[in-house]
């Protein structure tokens, strides 16, 4: 099992590293600079060249003046790496690990929220589907879970607000006050999951009814709910698990159009606004937390599976 | 195993319940930003606005239009309508005879702490404003360009390093009260210029003990109306009277909470007409059409002067085909502006570089559209019919505006020629703007500015001389010229060198609007100086190398609560200061 996890941790790290100097060297072949860009997006655009390369050489004092991008590199790698990133271009009065420590909470508090409700929502559709496999229930049901696929989170999140807040006005329509904000963005985040997760747990449950041990449970005469829940979602809620978890992962990294929607200051505002405005340390440090996120659930998901199935455990000793 | 799988559910669980705890509602909570009542109590407002990055007024960002719009004052106002200035800071000026020195007298006045505002406070901003490396705390990003409109004594020289003693520059303080500044010529333009978020003091013991984290609210101080209570960055600041201001009898409100809306998500009116939000900036067309035509908004979009300006400007080809004037011409002559410009809600076809706001602006400065004109032109050019013309580009960052494929097909129908799109990224945009593209790429790109409405800025510092000339350079040169601005020179050095490039061999009508424009900007006369303008203007009209399509104004959502609202067509769009509730 040690060996198995430190495995799991050197690949890990591997990973980081390759996602960090992917990044930086697509930044550094991605046409205009921070300057440039932000001249022309606050529509003053009569700044000389010469003096534009002047301010960007300020920005890129703390790497050293005039030092080669691999230089840049090491410098912004060891700060990620002791958590000292230094200042974002674009929020000069804010580190990018002050950033990354405020919006996080909101970005994470979102994303398990929605996949908690999806999850709520996805066990008991796919149980219902499964147990009434290939029945006009288990259509219709597959049939929504096939919409819900569809639908764009944005989209949703429109709707809700016409509908929520344009013609009923229930809730406020943005802003990070109080748990009212959540409700909007949770449920459009949710959404997608749901549908997912349904299609998952009917599967597994499918799958689950056929195997021996719950034929002999039901041939032991036991009452159905109990063979339901204790054999049959149980087990059917392992290969679950390791879908919730980068699903989890992913939604705490790719919440822009919902955060910019209802105005909730997490982590996705600054991901995508570090691209557009090519603010190299504020972009690699939250591509970086990203992909650690992702990675170090991926680890989990794999450890506790181990945890949970000895048989899937990778290395397997000479028998 | 069960035990296993117990502790990994428990640690789940109590995993989930921290992170919900610990979502950040607490600290820098906003009050009233709710929808509960109608945008807070009775002297607070609620204002949408966009994403403030930065509060520092000398970063070019949305946030020094937020200073400059009730924060910290500089020595000037505009007027209600934008088009003169009064005492802000500075209780009164005297100008000296050639009109090249101006005597400022600061008013008695503190900052929102209780210390007093002194010439120090100016003194300071000015210097790091200037600063060739543009400040070592804090990055004053890309706003010392706005200097340059001013044409203060020695200030282009000193920021390009050619001057390296800031005694040279001609900013100067007297007494703690005083602050003498010195132009180069005079410039009719200047009194406007100072009401620029650039030109605002800065307290200088804050930043100097803060640095960059100067502006946070918990070490923020201002001099004008308002100050900073609270912040959530991306999402909304509260502001609140400040007791100290030298007015705060004349400042109603006591409260404003700013929204912050970034603009990418679906745009709606929604917090508008839910009375969550009671001023807020409409851009989009769908929502403006609807102020024209849903009766319950009638009389609720409020627009400042038109003061912007949608244009093409001349891209860079190794293809010279568009270095014939008569064919820039006949483009021009035959865009079919008045399509264009309805293809959008508000706004107004042109033919001017200058808003038709400007005083004293006529149809002098105008070259009509003539599409018989432009078919001789273009037949003349070798290019009868359009036959044989390479396809002309139009490219633009984003989402290519509706006025952009008028023009195409006014193209297309009007003179015969092929027309392209070329939609990128604002990085491949700002890019393919200033690179020499190959030659199978000739065109224009599409861009819109907006600024303060008096000829000096609009004739000698956008699309001023120094910037056109090298659009009017042959490929061959400004091949050179972009080889230099990659050489290792020293600033002041590639200054010269790049400006005796574009200076030499820059067209002949670009020379002529150089040269009348630098006379203009030497008439001390103000009438004298805005004919001399309007004949600098019509030089560069006649340059072809900036095509104007139309002008357009701010627009701004109003709940009829609100009194003393006065839209203006500069970038910091109204002040807060006049604001109040009926």
């Amino acid at each position: 099992m040690v060996r198995f996890t430190v495995h799991r941790l050197v690949r890990a790290i591997i990973t980081l590293v390759m996602v960090s100097l992917l990044t930086f060297v697509l930044l550094q072949l991605a046409p205009g600079n921070f300057a440039d860009l932000s001249a022309i997006t606050s529509g003053a655009t009569m700044t000389a060249q010469g003096q534009r390369d002047e301010v960007m050489s300020s920005f890129t004092a703390r790497y050293g003046d005039q030092v080669p991008a691999w230089q840049q590199y090491l410098i912004f790698m060891k700060g990620a790496v002791t958590w000292d990133m230094g200042p974002s271009y674009k929020y000069p009065s804010l580190t990018v690990e002050g950033i990354i420590a405020g919006a996080f909470p909101v970005s994470a508090t979102i994303a398990v929220l929605a996949v908690a409700l999806a999850l709520l929502v996805a066990v008991p559709i796919g149980v219902l589907a499964a147990r009434r496999r290939n029945g006009w229930l288990d259509n219709l049901l597959m049939f929504l879970v096939t919409i819900g696929n569809s639908v764009p989170n944005y989209l949703m999140g429109a709707f809700l607000l016409i509908i929520l807040v344009g013609r009923l006005n229930l809730l406020p329509s943005g802003g990070w006050d109080g748990p009212l904000n959540m409700v909007m963005p949770v449920i459009a985040l949710a959404i997608g999951p749901m549908a997912v997760l349904a299609r998952y747990v009917r599967s597994a449950v499918i799958e689950t009814l056929r195997e021996e041990y719950v034929t002999t449970a039901i041939a032991k005469g036991g009452p159905g709910r109990t063979i339901m829940v204790r054999h049959v979602l149980r087990n059917s809620l392992i290969p679950v698990v390791t879908v919730v978890g980068p699903i989890v992962a992913s939604l705490m990294a790719g919440t822009v159009f919902i955060e910019t929607m209802f105005r909730i200051p997490g982590l996705g505002q600054y991901f995508t606004g570090a691209a557009t405005s090519r603010d190299m340390p504020l972009l690699m440090g939250t591509t970086l937390f990203f992909a650690a996120l992702l990675v170090i659930t991926n680890v989990v998901v794999d450890v506790s599976y181990g945890i949970l199935d000895p048989r899937t455990r990778m290395e397997r000793r000479p028998a | 195993m069960s035990t296993r799988r117990q502790v990994l559910q428990w640690g789940g669980l109590a995993g989930g319940v921290s992170l919900v705890a610990g979502c950040g509602f607490s600290g820098n909570k906003p009050n009233g930003t709710g929808g509960d009542d109608g945008g807070g109590g009775s002297s607070t407002l609620t204002i949408e606005g966009p994403v403030l990055p930065t509060l520092d007024p000398q970063v070019i960002s949305n946030g020094m239009w937020m200073v400059n719009r009730g924060l910290i004052e500089g020595m000037l106002m505009q007027t209600d309508d934008g088009t003169d200035v009064q005492p802000a800071s500075a209780e009164s000026w005297d100008v000296s005879d050639d009109g090249r020195v101006y005597t400022f007298h600061l008013r008695e006045a503190n900052w929102s702490d209780g210390s007093p505002v002194t010439a120090d406070d100016f003194m300071f901003a000015y210097e790091r404003l200037l600063e060739p490396k543009s400040s070592g705390a804090g990055v004053t990003l890309g706003a010392n360009s706005y200097v340059s409109s001013l044409g203060i004594k020695n200030a282009l020289q000193f920021q390009q390093g050619i001057v390296e003693d800031w005694a040279e520059v001609g900013v100067k303080a007297p007494d703690e009260k005083t602050i003498e500044i010195t132009l180069e010529t005079p410039n009719q333009g200047f009194l406007m210029g100072m009401t620029h978020a650039s030109m605002c003091p800065l307290p200088k013991k804050v930043l100097e003990e803060h640095e960059a984290e100067w502006e946070l609210p918990e070490n923020i101080i201002t001099n004008g109306p308002f100050t900073v209570e609270a912040t959530q960055t991306n999402v909304s600041m509260t502001l609140v009277k400040n007791p100290e201001y030298w007015d705060a009898d004349n400042v109603d409100l006591d409260q404003i909470n700013y929204r912050m809306n970034d603009g990418t998500a679906t745009p709606t009116l929604v917090p508008f007409e839910n009375g969550e939000v009671d001023i807020m900036s409409v851009g989009d067309a769908a929502m403006l059409l609807r102020f024209q035509n849903e009766p319950e908004l009638q009389g609720k979009l409020h627009s400042a002067k038109p003061g912007s300006i949608y244009y093409l400007a001349l891209l860079h080809s190794k293809n010279e085909t568009l270095s014939d004037i008569r064919i820039r011409q006949a483009l021009s002559l035959a865009m079919g502006r008045d399509t264009a410009a309805k293809s959008v809600p508000l706004v107004e076809p042109t033919t001017s570089l200058v808003p038709q706001s400007v005083a004293g602006w006529d149809e002098s400065v105008t070259n009509p559209e003539d599409i018989d004109k432009a078919k001789q032109l273009l037949a003349d050019a070798g290019y009868p019919d359009g036959k044989g013309l390479p396809t002309i580009t139009i490219l633009n960052g984003g989402n290519p505006s509706p006025m952009i494929t008028t023009i195409m097909s006014n193209w297309e129908t009007n003179l015969g020629i092929k027309v392209a799109n070329d939609a990128v990224e604002s990085g491949v945009y700002v890019q393919k703007r200033s690179a020499l593209n190959d030659a199978n790429y000739i065109g224009f790109y599409f861009g819109s500015f907006a600024a303060e409405l008096n000829w000096s800025k609009w004739v000698g510092s956008l699309w001023s001389p120094t910037f056109t000339k090298p659009f009017s350079l042959s490929a061959k040169d400004y091949q050179e010229y972009l080889d230099l601005q990659k050489s290792d020179l020293k600033p002041a050095e590639l200054t010269k060198q790049l400006n005796e490039i574009a200076d030499e061999r820059c067209s002949d009508e670009v020379k002529q609007f150089a040269e009348l424009t630098d006379k203009a900007s030497k008439t001390v006369d103000p009438d004298e100086a805005t004919e001399a303008f309007k004949i600098a203007a019509k030089a560069r009209e006649d340059c072809f190398i900036f095509l104007p399509i139309a002008q357009g104004s701010y627009h701004f959502a109003v709940n009829e609560r609100v009194t003393g609202f006065h839209p203006r067509p500069t970038g910091d769009q109204y002040y807060y200061k006049t604001l109040g509730v009926k």
